[in-house]
């Protein structure tokens, strides 16, 4: 026994050492295992309030771009509005308004810190389960996709960016290299039934978004059949299956596809259309018949044998 | 006169340690090369500084910088591994002469070439550790390597100059070696 006190005692800090060690990894892989608010600290109020005061000096410094980007989003909605269309065809069905139910709304969120160098990254918000903030709730930013929530303290959220190892989503893209046997096919049609050809919608094709940690305005779109024939400038957008994002926000658009080694199926690098190191503002998706789908969704997967 | 001393140097670990958050933990030189300069703040401490408290303050360091940057225990389990090589490369680089009594880990002290060299072991043992648990993958041991050699130049050329920039004044005696 006075032995073994007495080797501890000589090499005491290299058992300090390992056991520092196994701490400092068992915090590591377990966050990187199972994010949730419990590792997260950037959603506990000091590292928050810190990071609420440091991005309200950096904003100052970025006034101009964000006056550009809303004035931007301004044109847009503005065309939207129904005083900004007219009706160009005597076929289209009229729609009454009031048929549609709220699917979806919108929490406006902050973002107060945010990475991209690393190999999975966060962003904080500066919103959190006060304000209807829930984990698992989607974020896009006025271009495109951002993250998910991973983890809500009371004032505060943690969101996993879409350049984070343990990130998927589904995402679809309409091929454009499938235009010409698109158009051959309804011309054929056209000319069988005496009509006019009209140009076809080509129909989306989805495959998995991930990203493989290389570029940080990179990102993979993986599983898309290798028939497709998807050319660079094509965009690619959310599919709305899931909970996470409403069907048609952008994601970015085709840079490169290839070949996954192996395997019949594309590769597609995407590129991101937000620049994930300018993100300052983002909405937080909420959308109200989760509970209902999940449920549903669960009982399914419980009674599969 | 020992506290003025001492009020120096944890505002200059203070000054580091935002430095690190506030600033390089931004930077992504052509997303590759990622600064550290914070393992400084053990680089710097006295020989003769407990071995235990070294890792206790290191493990506390390490905790601080991970929560500013959502990285829980990465930052921690690499500079832990600096706080316990540290001693052993100060052994390695011993100089012909042996070690005098009141020498520190200083470029005033020991002078550039033994600083570098102690400066470079350990940053390249911390960017090791850093990269190679990031990343975590066996396929990207190419990205590991790459990642950890240029961050490495940086954070050294960084330390090396925060070190002559900060540091104490050079002692006529550093001259000499």
């Amino acid at each position: 026994m006075r032995n073994l006190l007495k080797f501890l005692l000589r090499y005491h800090a290299f058992f300090l050492f390992l056991a520092l060690e196994v701490v400092c990894l068992i915090f590591y892989f377990r966050s990187a295992e199972y994010p949730n608010a419990s590792v997260f600290y950037s959603a506990n109020k000091m590292a928050g309030n810190a990071y609420l005061r440091y991005s309200a000096v950096v904003e100052y410094t970025r006034l101009g771009d964000r006056n550009d980007s809303l004035a931007a989003e301004n044109a847009k909605l503005r065309a939207m509005l129904a005083n900004a269309r007219m009706i160009d065809s005597v076929n289209e069905r009229c729609v009454d308004d009031s048929l549609y139910r709220q699917l979806y709304t919108y929490i406006p969120v902050r973002i107060i810190n945010n990475s991209v160098t690393g190999r999975n990254n966060y962003l904080t918000l500066d919103r959190g389960s006060r304000e209807g903030i829930r984990q698992d709730m989607g974020v896009i930013s006025e271009e495109g996709i951002v993250g998910k929530v991973v983890a809500v303290s009371e004032h505060f959220s943690v969101v996993m960016s879409v350049l984070h190892s343990k990130f998927s989503t589904s995402a679809a893209l309409r091929p454009s290299g499938s235009v010409n046997v698109a158009e051959r096919v309804a011309a054929s049609l056209a000319a069988d039934s005496g009509g006019v050809a009209k140009t076809p919608l080509i129909p989306a094709i989805s495959g998995r978004l991930s990203w493989d940690g290389k570029h940080p305005r990179m990102v993979q779109l993986i599983d898309i059949p290798g028939h497709v024939q998807p050319r660079p400038g094509d965009e690619v957008f959310t599919t709305g299956f899931g909970t996470l994002f409403p069907e048609g926000i952008p994601v970015g658009e085709v840079k490169e596809v290839r070949q996954a080694p192996g395997s019949y199926f594309l590769e597609i690098d995407v590129s991101l259309k937000p620049d994930f190191s300018a993100l300052r503002y983002a909405y937080v998706v909420n959308y109200l018949q989760k509970q209902e789908l999940e449920t549903l969704e669960n009982a399914a997967a419980n009674d599969r044998p | 006169m020992i506290d003025l001393k001492l009020l120096r140097q944890i505002l200059a670990a203070l000054g580091l340690m935002v430095f690190q958050i506030a600033v390089l933990n931004q930077v992504n030189v052509f997303g590759m090369a990622r600064p550290f300069v914070y393992p400084l703040i053990l680089l710097a401490l006295p020989f003769d500084t407990n071995r235990a408290s070294v890792l206790g303050l290191a493990f506390a360091i390490g905790l601080v910088l991970d929560s500013f940057s959502d990285t829980p225990g990465l930052n921690a389990a690499a500079l832990v591994l600096v706080a316990w090589l540290r001693p052993h490369v100060a052994d390695m680089l011993t100089p012909k002469a042996g070690y005098e009594s009141g020498d520190r880990p200083r470029i005033a002290s020991l002078g550039p070439v033994w600083f570098v060299s102690y400066a470079a072991i350990l940053l390249l043992a911390h960017h090791t550790a850093y990269f190679a648990l990031e990343i975590f993958s066996f396929a990207a041991i190419g990205r590991i390597v790459l990642h950890t050699l240029f961050s490495g130049l940086i954070s050294l050329g960084m330390v090396v100059m925060l070190e002559y920039l900060f540091g104490p004044p050079l002692e006529r005696k550093s001259l000499s070696r």
